[in-house]
């Protein structure tokens, strides 16, 4: 799931929607029929664009953790995350992504947690495979919504790390104020 | 919007329509509003509204009565990750409208927390009320209320949400029972862009269901205008 991101400049138009899966791209229908795996539940297709860029999402449950599966306008693969628990992750790799939060940050708060399988220079088939071992495999990032607070104020971030939990990228998420909830 | 969101949505509607119109003690009334919420890039964001309560259905006649017009603000300050805490004060109109009401000045103390899950957002809600007028009464209440996306997994510009929720409501005053009282909500919203949202919806309300049970339908919807 990608939020709404902070954009520096002019405002974008972001959307995201439900479609059928026969809306995505002949593509990546093709590799959805060939490559997913069997016991999959609660399986949904999304479109997104940022106003620039266009992409296609497939999401599903497969062995209790969600995966989410995205392509470029095209149809060509980009990448699998597979959402997991802190748990999940090894613990010097743990280690070294909150050793940065908590230098960076007063507080920090790790909301969701997801493995990244890149598909650039390996055929496609491999990068699901890769994903589906996720328990055992190393993935190429990792990719995290963090919540922080500085002098007591909230902030979040979508953070990339790589495999041994050093931080490489981080975009702030812009939070929508949900005042009409509790007033 | 999806088709089966929105039969949904027409279901609820019908079966709270069909039920509590054939019952006595019952009434209808809408309460549109206009909140306007300013968010400072520190811990602090403010809210202000005003409301009105018409009064359309009483005593199996349908009719047109305004029964108060109501001022409100709540000062909110971020506590922990997810929390606010917030003080609030209400006046509300009456004798402009009615003689035999006294105007009433509430002040609330609340704290709420509201966090996502994926798509759905969750949100608690605990208040403590002081109304004054003609007889001062304590009030606790506590809301639990959930909004999910109808169309993806997040609310974009001019996309559909529904909103759902309840609360629970103990009253208290001197010389007075107890009274206990149930509220549920659903309703529609839509993203109008930067943030603006507006929404039409349907509150449910059993008041006083330990003592002498009344129930009402409001009409609930509005505006709300983010800074």
């Amino acid at each position: 799931m990608l939020p709404i991101f902070a954009t520096s400049q002019d405002k974008k138009i972001e959307k995201e929607e439900d479609i059928e899966r026969e809306e995505m791209p002949e593509k990546a229908q093709q590799y959805l029929l060939k490559n997913l795996p069997e016991d999959i539940n609660k399986l949904r297709h999304y479109h997104e664009t940022d106003g620039d860029k266009e992409s296609y999402e497939a999401k599903f449950k497969f062995n209790r953790h969600r995966f989410s599966v995205e392509f470029n306008e095209k149809g060509k693969l980009e990448d699998i995350e597979v959402q997991v628990k802190k748990k999940d992750l090894k613990p010097e790799v743990l280690k070294n992504i909150e050793n940065y939060l908590g230098q960076q940050h007063d507080r920090f708060k790790l909301e969701k947690i997801q493995t990244q399988y890149l598909s650039k220079k390996e055929d496609a088939e491999k990068t699901m495979n890769r994903a589906k071992k996720f328990e055992s495999n190393s993935p190429d990032h990792y990719e995290l919504i963090v919540a922080t607070k500085n002098k007591g104020k909230l902030k979040k971030y979508e953070m990339l790390f790589d495999a041994d939990g050093n931080f490489e990228s981080e975009r702030e998420i812009i939070r929508n104020s949900y005042d009409y909830l509790i007033f | 919007m999806t088709t089966s969101s929105s039969r949904f949505f027409l279901l609820v509607i019908f079966l709270l329509v069909g039920f509590t119109s054939q019952a006595q003690n019952f009434a209808i009334q809408a309460e549109p509003d206009i909140a306007i919420n300013i968010d400072r890039p520190n811990r602090w964001s403010f809210n202000f509204g005003i409301t009105n309560r018409d009064l359309l259905y009483f005593n199996e006649t349908s009719q047109f009565k305004v029964n108060f017009i109501e001022l409100s603000h709540f000062t909110s300050y971020e506590v922990g990750f997810y929390g606010k805490l917030s003080l609030g004060l209400r006046y509300r109109f009456n004798e402009l409208f009615e003689d035999t009401v006294e105007d009433e000045i509430r002040i609330t103390q609340q704290y709420s927390r509201s966090r996502k899950y994926n798509a759905i957002k969750v949100a608690h809600r605990f208040r403590f009320e002081q109304r004054f007028r003609e007889l001062t009464v304590y009030r606790g209440r506590y809301q639990f209320s959930v909004e999910l996306p109808l169309d993806g997994e997040r609310i974009d510009q001019n996309e559909y949400f529904l909103v759902m929720s309840t609360e629970a409501l103990l009253s208290l005053a001197k010389e007075e029972k107890p009274e206990l009282g149930q509220r549920f909500d659903i309703s529609l919203g839509k993203d109008i862009g930067n943030g603006n949202k507006a929404d039409i919806g349907l509150q449910y309300r059993l008041e006083d269901y330990n003592l002498n049970s009344f129930h009402g339908l409001f009409l609930i919807g509005g505006l709300t205008i983010s800074i």
